[in-house]
């Protein structure tokens, strides 16, 4: 079959070679390589999740209650229902370097203790292994010996506290032996939020050493092995229905965890925005690319359309070559895709939650190469259409080309639904959809604004009156000039800017609120598992302490949601906004008075001495989350008790107090008579600090101490983490901006180097020449910076100010280093291109013009 | 007045090319000018007709209308019995595919097509089966035999035009439109496309329009036009072109 007479002559095109399209490749390439990277890293993690789900729920199926014990009853239907039942406990604690080992003084620290079943059937760990060094077994490590209890601890325990296998520890009212470090441990998801090293014991221990009292806050995991042939549907269906009141919460292999894969998710959506954009700054690229070869191609369509070729094969002609040019750039960047979480998972090994699933994802793969179709039809579009509508008649004149007609409704409709079918790609990549309405909105909003501002500042410019010194005037002109760069570049530059703009002064911001602006007002501790009769002891103690000064201590219950106005909590889906609050156990309190600094959004609080029926005060990200209301009926399961409250007030929780803070207050008179514990906290001289805790924690030994700081480094940490992956990104938005600028000045070369050898011709040295070429390059670069800074500023309000809820300061210093070093990059970039056109011998262009 | 041919063969009836009271303007940023202003032109099927004028004089433009390759502001443009004005862009391209064959001044071939693609394009544009096989012939006519391969790059600027020629005749069009097909060749060279695009001419009795400032060459037509300010001023007898070919010979 003979080939058709479009590919065939597109394929004689491509004889002239690709000269031109390397930053069309490289564009292409970049973009689709980041969103096929992050996807596909993303699917390797969830992946990783998965295939090892039964081994980090550590169970096929199980049930959590937390702050009390199953009842007998529940535990018997458990056992009687499954192969194997194993007990979990986990708290957190303080562990202690007893008095007489204790080299230092005052040796100790916050432990996330976790106590396991270790004989019979049930013994932990069901799945996978726990591995000990020295190798022992699990059961004879944690066993009594010599009337000693067993313990195993991670390495960072032995770090810490600077013990040793062998040494003990205090835990509790009792000592326990530290019979070796534990150094796999299979249901540990690392990365997650851990304030202290595992510390790991048996059942027994734990009953033994006096820290599981009425009300702490141990969390209690039922873990079963199933029949292989069992139905977990089925099996969850019957427990709901033989305890239909009990206030647990019910994990399975397929549900496991929901919170990493939300992360992973979450992280994963707004990386692919950021390689999205990283994209569409490239799409700027592939459309100047493309127009600049076109450009080349004029005579070439002006001949054929001259010899009878109508528009639509000229047009299927260029669409051929850009499509297999593009299908090259896109195959490019999903084989490094595809390849990028081999190399990121060495980087960051032991960062990841989870050990990630390496493989070939085609559905992200197919993704990103949708992302690179679009985006290279989208903005090819227009100069082909424009190539299409090329005056063959020019060629009378040796001018061909400057005719600025514009493309037909056809084109521009097929434009209008290239660029929905682009939008529709994003809102429908994550399961946020509200993320990426966001990021879509905002992205056109400034995209207009680059373009509009490009437009406004070559209006003006070329208004300006012409300078009477020649460098500034060849500048200005350069700029002004039909068929100049400037728009593509303000756009294509200053969006990459604007996206390391906002990204610095959001992360300035919240770095901000987390090191200078909390310190100032933090407590040093917060006290946790007061018993109510120990209340009166705790704060005998504090007060006992050099400037020590007890800041709040409120009750504290804990609970779940058992349905909001009648409708059951089990229908909030978990991983959709607010729901943890419907899914999780929660911790609420009771008090009388407004806390200090409450700002009610709607309702009004609760007189002091009232004794009505059940109030709650509740949290306004919850109620907008779940679409709950004044007046609204929530009803809880509080220890297996079912309390119906009315919701009286919403009010604003601005978690960055460091205040002692719950979603839901109860009103007095409701939860007064339920067995519950005290938080506090509690502030000290920094040189006194470590004497409150010893003092607390030697009066009182069940109660643990969190050391503000070590929360504020565990955030830190985490944030930083997050924040480096961001920026990652964010710098590929950059090189996408810089690509841009350098094809634009790429394709400008052969004109420079005339403009160049005219003025050397007419007398001006290059030192006059370079002059003009500087100037213009920092008008660019300026005006590019200065609006990146303006837009840039303005969306990191935005996100702090809506999505953060948190107090904006403008960061000149992070605004402005970012900006200047736009400016820097323009010019350097400009000038290397320049330097060239500059070197050129005058008589041997002028011999070639 | 209507400049027409001795044929006789005034207005559409007989004439192979009919332009009626050509206007054509342009916008340029200094003002709207006027390029044709009332041209009236007949040319007889087989006729040669050479058109003579200053730069600027609208020659190349009248030759352009008449291509269909623009537009006139007003009147009436007729090739081969259809109206150009009432085509679309596509099917004027059809139309050139049918009818017409351009030579350039510039010569204007692909870079990146051989001189055989180059010359096949009409051809397979026009969905023929044997181009190539016709376009070697073209060639061969031409004397490019042995450089059928060649790019353009390749080839002097005499074989380029030649290249062209083949091109303008391959598709055996009714009109042949040269815009002074001289003008990039030195004196040798292009007296040899001359008599070159004359003989093929003459062998096939074809039309043809050749812009030229070239008297001599100009005289070579049955009939030759001048061009002053977008109007065709008067028309002169030219020579006997096939005799003067042959005494050149």
């Amino acid at each position: 079959m003979a080939m058709p007479i479009s590919l065939r002559f597109a394929l004689r095109d491509l004889r002239g070679g690709l000269k031109g399209f390397r930053i069309f490749l490289a564009c292409l390439t970049l973009g689709v390589t980041a969103i096929a990277g992050v996807g596909s890293l993303g699917s390797a993690i969830r992946a990783g999740i998965d295939g090892n789900a039964r081994n980090l729920l550590g169970a096929d199926v199980e049930v959590r209650v937390s702050s009390r014990a199953a009842s007998e009853q529940q535990v018997a239907w458990m056992a009687d229902n499954s192969q194997a039942l194993s007990l979990v406990r986990q708290l957190r604690t303080m562990a202690r370097v007893p008095a007489e080992n204790d080299r230092s003084g005052g040796n100790q620290t916050l432990v996330e203790l976790k106590a396991v079943t270790v004989t019979g059937n049930g013994a932990y760990p069901l799945y996978g292994e726990a591995m000990l060094e020295p190798a022992l077994s699990l059961a004879d490590a944690l066993a009594e010996r010599d009337g000693v209890k067993g313990a195993v601890a991670e390495a960072s325990l032995l770090a810490r506290l600077g013990v040793k296998v062998g040494d003990r520890l205090t835990l509790g009212t009792e000592q326990v032996e530290l019979r070796a470090t534990l150094v796999t441990e299979p249901d540990r998801v690392t990365g997650t939020f851990a304030l202290g090293p595992r510390l790991m014991i048996n059942n027994q221990t734990l009953d033994d050493v006096g820290l599981v009292q009425v009300g702490s806050l141990v969390r209690h995991k039922y873990r079963m092995r199933l029949a292989p042939e069992t139905d977990v549907k089925i099996w969850r269906e019957k427990i709901d229905a033989a305890f239909p009141d009990a206030a647990w919460r019910i994990g399975d292999v397929k549900t496991a965890q929901p919170s990493v894969k939300r992360f992973v998710d979450r992280l994963g959506l707004f990386l692919t925005l950021v390689g999205l954009t990283a994209l569409i700054i490239g799409g700027v690229g592939v459309g100047n690319a493309v127009q600049a070869y076109l450009a080349g191609r004029t005579e070439t369509i002006a001949t054929l359309k001259c010899l009878g070729a109508e528009g639509a094969l000229i047009f299927r002609i260029y669409l051929i070559e850009i499509g297999a040019l593009a299908a090259l750039g896109i195959l490019g960047g999903l084989l490094l895709g595809a390849a990028l979480p081999m190399v990121a998972l060495g980087l960051l090994e032991g960062e990841l939650p989870v050990a990630a699933n390496i493989a070939v994802y085609p559905v992200p793969l197919l993704r990103a190469a949708a992302f690179g179709v679009l985006t290279a039809f989208v903005f090819a579009l227009w100069p082909l259409a424009r190539a299409r509508e090329v005056p063959a008649a020019g060629l009378f004149r040796d001018i061909v080309g400057g005719d600025r007609r514009w493309p037909p409704l056809r084109d521009i409709l097929l434009l209008a639904i290239s660029a929905t079918l682009l939008v529709t790609l994003a809102l429908t990549t994550g399961e946020n959809a509200t993320l990426a309405k966001w990021f879509v909105v905002s992205s056109v909003a400034a995209i207009a604004a680059f373009w509009l501002l490009a437009r406004s500042l070559i209006w003006l410019l070329a208004r300006m009156p012409r300078s009477r010194r020649p460098g500034l005037r060849l500048a200005l002109s350069n700029l002004v000039r039909p068929g100049a760069p400037t728009a593509g570049v303000v756009i294509s530059m200053g969006a990459g800017l604007t996206v390391l703009v906002t990204i610095a002064l959001i992360e300035g911001n919240l770095n901000r609120q987390v090191q200078s602006r909390i310190p100032e007002r933090a407590p040093s501790f917060f006290f946790i598992d007061i018993q109510p009769d120990q209340v009166a002891t705790f704060e005998g103690t504090v007060a006992r302490v050099k400037g020590g000064e007890l800041v709040q201590r409120v009750p504290m219950l804990r609970g779940r949601v058992a349905s909001i106005n009648g409708k059951s909590a089990d229908l909030y889906p978990v991983d959709k906004e607010g729901g943890w609050f419907a899914n999780n156990e929660i911790g609420f309190s009771y008090m009388a008075d407004m806390p200090e600094g409450t700002e009610l959004t709607g309702g009004d609080w609760w007189p002091q001495d009232y004794a009505g029926p059940p109030l709650i005060s509740l949290g306004d990200h919850i109620a907008e989350d779940l679409d709950i209301r004044v007046n609204d009926t929530i009803t809880f399961n509080v220890l297996g008790r079912k309390l119906q409250a009315r919701v009286a007030n919403l009010r604003k929780i601005d978690w960055t107090r460091m205040r002692l803070n719950f979603a839901v207050i109860f009103a007095p008179g409701a939860l007064e008579g339920a067995p519950q514990v005290h938080v506090a906290t509690a502030s000290a001289p920094k040189s006194q600090e470590a004497h409150l805790r010893d003092a607390v924690s030697k009066a009182l030994p069940n109660v643990s101490a969190v050391r503000i700081g070590d929360v504020l480094d565990t955030v830190t940490a985490m944030f930083e983490r997050i924040t480096a992956a961001i920026r990652a990104s964010a710098a590929v938005t950059l090189i996408a901006g810089v690509l841009v600028l350098a094809g634009a000045l790429a394709a400008g070369h052969r004109r420079r180097v005339y403009d160049s050898v005219i003025l050397k011709v007419l007398g001006a040295t290059r030192k006059d020449v370079a002059r003009a070429y500087l100037i213009e390059y920092a008008l660019l670069g300026g005006a590019t910076a200065v609006l990146a800074a303006v837009v840039g500023t303005t969306a990191a309000w935005t996100v702090m100010r809506f999505f953060m809820a948190g107090e904006w300061v403008f960061l000149p210093m992070a605004a402005g280093l970012t900006a200047g070093g736009g400016i820097v990059l323009t010019i350097l970039l400009g000038f290397i291109g320049t330097w060239r056109a500059l070197g050129q011998k005058a008589a041997t262009v002028l011999r070639h013009v | 007045m209507v400049i027409t041919s001795d044929a006789g063969a005034t207005g559409s009836g007989g004439a192979l090319v009919s332009l009626r009271d050509l206007h054509l303007t342009l916008d340029s940023g200094a003002g709207a000018v006027n390029i044709l202003r009332g041209v009236d032109l007949d040319i007889a099927r087989g006729e040669t007709l050479g058109v003579v004028g200053p730069s600027g004089s609208g020659k190349s433009t009248m030759l352009a209308v008449t291509a269909g390759l623009e537009r006139p502001t007003s009147g009436q443009v007729e090739v081969a019995g259809q109206n150009l004005g009432n085509m679309n862009e596509d099917q004027l391209a059809l139309f050139r595919r049918k009818h017409v064959g351009i030579v350039f001044q510039s010569f204007h071939l692909i870079p990146t097509m051989t001189a055989l693609e180059n010359v096949a394009v009409p051809l397979e544009l026009a969905g023929k089966p044997n181009a190539f096989d016709q376009a070697r012939e073209s060639l061969a006519d031409v004397g490019l035999a042995d450089r059928v391969t060649h790019y353009p790059s390749q080839l002097s600027g005499g074989e380029q035009q030649r290249v062209a020629l083949a091109r303008a005749f391959v598709g055996e069009p009714d009109l042949i439109l040269a815009d002074e097909p001289t003008g990039n060749l030195d004196s040798n060279t292009g007296a040899g496309i001359i008599d070159l695009m004359f003989g093929i001419r003459r062998d096939r009795d074809l039309t043809l329009m050749l812009i030229t400032h070239d008297d001599q060459v100009a005289q070579r037509c049955d009939r030759v036009v001048r061009m002053a300010d977008g109007q065709l001023q008067n028309t002169t007898q030219g020579l006997d072109a096939d005799a003067a070919s042959v005494s050149a010979g």
